[in-house]
């Protein structure tokens, strides 16, 4: 019987339900906004697959395939990523270990090139104080999986006013927890700046 | 007493490690679910290297359908369609799919490891028919929206997943009762049937009695001949193949509706097409190995001096527990997104 049980919960397991495998890959980019030595801000890029991008091109734009005027780009935002916010925007961020909840994104900018949809918007990170050591961890991540986010090949990560204070980045690998499937091994980019005071 | 124990003990399990499962698209979403957290030793790297893989070929079919919309060159033609069997077979691998009523399916009934391949290919390419008939229904014919077409499928997956519950839900009260079926543990009413490829939709003849008709796949209950018996194997259970091949792959929606975009319907049709296969190697291939999973459990059980048709009536109902638990969620799930 104990056989059956360990059967009965391997099944369930193997078979987890869930849309849970991706239908939307999104590269992403990253830069730090510094202003005054302290990090205010992350201005995150989203560039969509070639599929979706026709489908909200389609959907939310007057010309499809031709650049986005400035109405295309509020029908977009209302329509194809608002309520990501219930997402936190798909962005998981840490300063110093400490998660920052995201509940509120600004400057949100959409252009269609080379047949895909590019989002990007700043993420604002709150009262970084401007001395000190400081370590930032940042990924788009969908622990859901229906989105595939990863950190495009080349520029994954910029910086704005970031002069002398010895920023560094890399993308590092990291597990997160998913109500999927558990945990599962991803990619973030992990940053540093400041003097040890 | 112990078998509901046993069933007990499962809906324990079932209900600590179930995930609500609420994913769309970026617009159409439900609420995020509650984080539960338990965790795959395969998740680990397995999920990103997939991922990146979809990716990758989800990039190169785009870029192959928009050579054939700009030239039409054969060769794109060839590329899209072999790309395609592919994603769909990687695409599988991941949860969904009918993959779960597979596995409890053949956990429950005894059957061929060929019913394993029926059941998996004939699942996915109802699947693909079902994505063609929407696209072809909603965005052709009645010019939907793309993303009104592709959110329409939340719908259709809660009626899927309410029809398998529905048939989950009499195997489980068919093998926790026991009726249903005819015949006692020493007799072998079908050891003078010959034995019948699964899947084939016998018994319409001479031999298609009543008790025939419970020996049909819908029934779990158990079957005294064992594993090793000769007695005819259940037919594979059609309205339940039917009731999981209505849900359309996401994906396959997306290709649609991205080779309507590029004048390339016709290709795109052939694609999803192609794309079944693939996930019908994948579906197919749970399906084989839970047959010979449930076979080998029950000889070894035999080895080792348990009666194991006792346990085949626990097999049937917890693999028919897993059929209800399982699309009992999913179709929450679906509910949230409609």
């Amino acid at each position: 019987m104990r056989t059956g049980i360990a059967a009965a919960a391997a099944l369930v397991l193997s078979a987890m339900p869930a849309a849970a495998h991706p239908h939307v890959f999104i590269d992403y980019a990253v830069v730090l906004q510094f202003d005054g030595g302290a990090l205010k801000s992350v201005r995150m890029t989203w560039t969509f697959d070639e599929m979706y991008s026709s489908m909200l091109s389609q959907d939310y734009t007057s010309h499809p395939r031709g650049p986005l005027g400035a109405a295309d780009v509020t029908r977009l935002q209302k329509g194809a990523f608002e309520d990501t916010a219930d997402y936190h925007y798909f962005v998981d961020v840490t300063l110093n270990g400490k998660p920052i909840e995201v509940k509120k994104v600004t400057d949100f900018a959409a252009k269609f090139e080379h047949h895909r949809m590019t989002y990007s918007f700043t993420v604002p990170i709150g009262e970084a104080p401007a001395s000190g050591k400081h370590a930032l961890e940042i990924a788009a991540f969908d622990n859901e999986f229906y989105i595939d986010f990863e950190l495009v090949d080349k520029d994954a990560v910029g910086f704005e006013n970031a002069e002398g204070l010895g920023v560094s980045c890399a993308p590092k690998k990291a597990r997160k927890n998913t109500p999927v499937i558990g945990a599962v091994d991803t990619v973030v980019m992990a940053c540093t700046w400041g003097e040890a005071s | 007493m112990r078998k509901l124990r046993a069933i007990f003990i499962a809906l324990l399990l079932a209900l600590a490690l179930a995930p609500a499962a609420t994913a769309d698209s970026i617009t159409g979403r439900g609420a995020p679910p509650e984080s539960a957290g338990a965790s795959l030793p395969f998740a680990n790297g397995f999920m990103m290297r997939l991922a990146a893989a979809q990716k990758h070929l989800n990039d190169t079919i785009s870029a192959e359908f928009r050579s054939v919309r700009d030239g039409g060159s054969r060769l794109a033609i060839l590329a899209i369609l072999g790309l395609s069997f592919l994603y769909g077979a990687l695409h599988a691998v991941g949860p969904g799919h009918g993959k779960a009523v597979v596995a409890s399916y053949f956990v429950a009934n005894r059957a061929r490891w060929t019913a394993g391949i029926v059941m998996g290919s004939m699942i996915s390419l109802i699947q693909g028919v079902s994505a063609i008939a929407m696209v072809g229904l909603l965005a052709i014919l009645l010019q939907w929206r793309q993303f009104e077409v592709l959110n329409r499928t939340a719908s259709v997956e809660f009626v899927s997943y309410a029809l398998i519950a529905l048939l989950g839900a009499v195997m489980l009260f068919r093998a926790l009762t026991g009726r249903g079926h005819h015949h006692d543990h020493e007799h072998h009413h079908h050891a003078d049937h010959v034995p019948l490829p699964s899947g084939e939709r016998s018994g319409e003849g001479a031999g298609a009695s009543h008790e025939t008709h419970h020996a049909a796949a819908s029934h779990p209950g158990p079957h005294p001949g064992g594993e090793r018996g000769k007695a005819r194997p259940p037919r594979l259970d059609l309205k339940l193949v039917i009731a999981a091949g209505l849900t359309p792959c996401a994906s396959a929606i997306i290709i649609l509706l991205f080779a309507l975009a590029n004048d390339a319907l016709g290709v795109g049709i052939a694609a999803v097409a192609v794309l079944s296969l693939g996930m019908a190697l994948t579906v197919s291939t749970i399906g084989v190995a839970s047959v010979l999973g449930r076979h080998t459990l029950l000889r070894v059980l035999d080895a080792v001096g348990v009666k194991s048709h006792r346990f085949e009536q626990s097999l049937a109902a917890v693999g028919a527990f897993c059929i209800v638990a399982v699309s009992s969620l999913l179709m929450l799930g679906a509910w949230y997104r409609i």
